[in-house]
């Protein structure tokens, strides 16, 4: 396994050990259109040795149901996948092949190089790393890729594809944990970077053509009290990342995370500052802890402090400061989940500007599949941002609420010797709109491969 | 005059929301009780059945009755119920259907259980233009932990036609219960349509063998009820009466007759 993607696991672990809240802290991409719906890519591999087909219908109240299809297999030393559907915004094919010499890729998902400067998308100050591993949410940037490396922990990277509206093609010589990389495109030589991933460390110096450029670094210690986490960004203004240039962000930032892996008592706490290039700043502080109870439940408590702005040129909001509890619990067949988080533009959530109420009733078929019924109510104050995380098995879509106003959705699945049979239905109510509806019905069927082992 | 009344009703309804709606039945728990599936969609599965008349006097002397049929079997519970309110000039029929699974033993131990209820209204007399018929619809869930019970309804989840005559929220509760004594909180969040802040109960019961009594605060604005019930054999009777600082008092009684385990 790759340095990145152990620090990766390693991220994912503790999201999974404290998962919580981890699922409301989900931030959208940095160029996220304020008040719409935003789709996340998860990694979502099929079964070794495996095909699977979905065929899926989806639709709301008005309007002609939309068709989505998928297609997934994993055999031997190649995978791959094939999602269709009208509008879906992860459509598309990917192939992953394994040979002696190395790996291939054919597909729309860019890999990502040291901190995403060069190749791949950076991530924002202020998200969560570990929420995103835990929820294998793949933030990087879309286009048309093909992706090959020559070798092992001497190998060589080249890639070649488009991105943002322009070709590029990029090389990697990779020795050990160091990088160096040099990106083309049409118009010649775009940007050349060095660029170091080890299990503690993942940090990445880029230069464009006009030799404006851009360091960040992240550097992450398991001792001595809990995993902690230090995070850097400087450089040039004016930088941009030069496959996802709109996800580009502050251009200086500042960030510390800090995890403990205790038997009953999980807390972590992230902390983050940054300046835009416009000079805009913004900071946020946040402690959760969670703890583990009896039978099974769990308690999350947490506090935020925000300042400042997520959204170059956006109108300055002043001070905000949330609080949240997140209690999970029940028995093999019914689970409980109930959430309570609410912001104000004064300390302990005076002054309101935002509020989230929430129950999940979760009832477990002993075959394997269930009914889960989610009701939320929820108040945004104009110019607050409110979005709810809804998971998929291949996507968690952030659901961007405003107003005063309720959704509910209904979930269930059916394991059928047939196939696995999955339909959803949401309906969110406010007072200033009638009712939207949405719904979805897929159809899943898994099949081994002639001749894989069982 | 009729829809005078009729708005003067709802408006002291919606002003009062003391308790729930047509399946209230009192009792000294916060989500235990004959009524707790059809009106919070929180089952008891424990085997048994029960049977209970319900009568509610709210104020400008308008009332309401009820009945309620209801049985667990497998830990799979099943409830449904009748109700009519009001007089000759005003008022609203409503059948209610509601099931369950619960996990709980019949020790009354850790388990978990979760239901789904739903409401039918036709109301009288028809207004020009407003649907006659309403359904509600809602799930409900507890969790027992022991010596607590984490709770919570969301008894008009999804809403449709006729309006509700009280508007109900997202409700999330925690029981705690010792030799004799009972204590409970909840918490509403603000109800679809209006501009209000969470609201919040708070109970405390005593309880000797088989009669019981409490006391219930409610905020904004404060006021409280009290209440009692007893049980002889399979018979079951309870009375509760909520007091407001503007409007009258309401109050509920009802007759039920238990068969299996014991009300809790």
């Amino acid at each position: 396994m790759r340095p990145a993607a152990r620090l990766g696991a390693a991220l994912a672990a503790l999201a999974l050990i404290s998962p919580i809240a981890a699922a409301d802290s989900l931030d959208p991409p940095v160029d996220a259109p304020e008040s719409s719906d935003v789709t996340l890519a998860r990694r979502d591999s099929v079964a070794a040795e495996s095909v699977e087909l979905e065929l899926g219908l989806m639709g709301g109240a008005h309007g002609a149901a939309r068709r989505a299809r998928s297609l997934r297999f994993s055999g031997g030393d190649l995978e791959g996948s094939v999602r269709e559907g009208d509008n879906d915004p992860l459509d598309g094919a990917e192939l992953d092949g394994r040979g002696a010499l190395g790996a291939w890729r054919l597909g729309r998902r860019a890999p990502q190089w040291g901190r995403g400067w060069l190749v791949g998308s950076p991530r924002a100050p202020w998200s969560d790393a570990g929420a995103e591993a835990g929820a294998r949410v793949e933030s990087g940037p879309r286009g048309d890729l093909a992706w090959a490396e020559i070798g092992g922990a001497n190998r060589l990277e080249g890639l070649a594809g488009r991105f943002a509206k322009q070709d590029v093609a990029a090389v990697r010589a990779v020795t050990g944990p160091g990088g160096l990389s040099v990106v083309s495109t049409r118009s010649g030589v775009a940007g050349e970077g060095l660029s170091f991933e080890s299990d503690s460390l993942v940090g990445e110096v880029a230069l464009d053509r006009a030799r404006r450029w851009r360091a960040d670094l992240d550097v992450a210690t398991p001792r001595p009290f809990g995993r902690m986490g230090l995070a850097a960004r400087v450089g040039s203004s004016a930088f941009r990342s030069l496959m996802s240039p709109a996800r580009s962000g502050p251009s200086q930032a500042l960030g510390a995370t800090w995890d403990v892996e205790g038997a009953r008592l999980r807390p972590r706490a992230r902390a983050a500052a940054w300046r835009w290039p416009s000079g805009e700043t913004g900071a946020r502080g946040m402690l959760e802890v969670a703890l583990r109870l009896a039978q099974h439940a769990s308690l999350a408590l947490g506090a935020e402090e925000q300042h400042g702005v997520r959204r170059e040129g956006s109108a300055p909001r002043g001070m905000r400061q949330g609080w949240w509890g997140e209690w999970r619990g029940g028995s093999n067949r019914v689970r409980l989940e109930l959430r309570l988080e609410a912001w104000g533009r004064r300390s302990l959530a005076r002054d309101p500007v935002r509020s989230v109420n929430r129950a999940v009733f979760e009832l477990r078929a002993p075959w394997g599949g269930g009914l889960r019924v989610e009701h939320g109510v929820f108040r945004s104050g104009s110019g607050e941002s409110l979005r709810l995380s809804e998971f998929d098995s291949d996507r968690v879509v952030l659901r961007a609420l405003s107003g005063a106003g309720e959704r509910t959705r209904i979930e269930f699945d059916w394991p059928g010797p047939a196939g696995r049979v999955r339909a959803g239905w949401s309906c969110t109510a406010t007072a200033k709109s009638p009712p939207r509806t949405q719904w979805t019905l897929r159809w899943a069927r898994r099949a081994r491969l002639k001749g894989a082992p069982s | 005059m009729k829809l005078a009344g009729a708005v003067l009703l709802v408006a002291v309804l919606a002003a009062s929301a003391a308790v729930a709606q047509e399946f209230a039945v009192p009792a000294a728990s916060l989500s235990l009780g004959a009524g707790a599936l059809l009106e919070h969609g929180l089952p008891d599965g424990r085997p048994g059945g029960v049977a209970a008349a319900l009568d509610t006097q709210w104020p400008l002397a308008f009332s309401g009755r009820s009945l309620i049929l209801g049985g667990a079997w497998r830990g799979v519970a099943a409830s449904a119920g009748v109700a009519s309110a009001g007089d000759d000039a005003f008022g609203w029929n409503a059948a209610a259907l509601a099931v369950g699974v619960a996990d709980s033993d019949s020790a009354g131990g850790a388990g978990a259980g979760a239901g789904v209820r739903v409401v039918v209204r036709r109301e009288w007399p028809p207004l020009d233009g407003a649907p006659e018929i309403g359904i509600e619809a809602g799930p409900g869930g507890w969790v027992d932990l022991g010596i607590a019970r984490v709770w919570a309804s969301a008894p008009q989840a999804w809403l449709s036609g006729l309006a509700p005559p009280l508007p109900r929220g997202l409700v999330l509760g925690l029981e705690a219960r010792a030799a004799g004594l009972g204590a409970g909180i909840e918490r509403e969040a603000p109800r679809r349509g209006i501009a209000e802040p969470a609201g919040y109960s708070a109970r405390i019961a005593l309880i000797w063998s088989a009669a019981k009594a409490w006391v219930e605060a409610r905020q904004d604005p404060w006021r409280g009820g009290l209440g009692v019930s007893g049980s002889i054999g399979a018979i079951e009777v309870a009375a509760q009466v909520d007091g407001h600082p503007v409007l009258p008092p309401i109050a509920r009684m009802s007759v039920g007759l238990r068969l299996g385990a014991p009300n809790r």
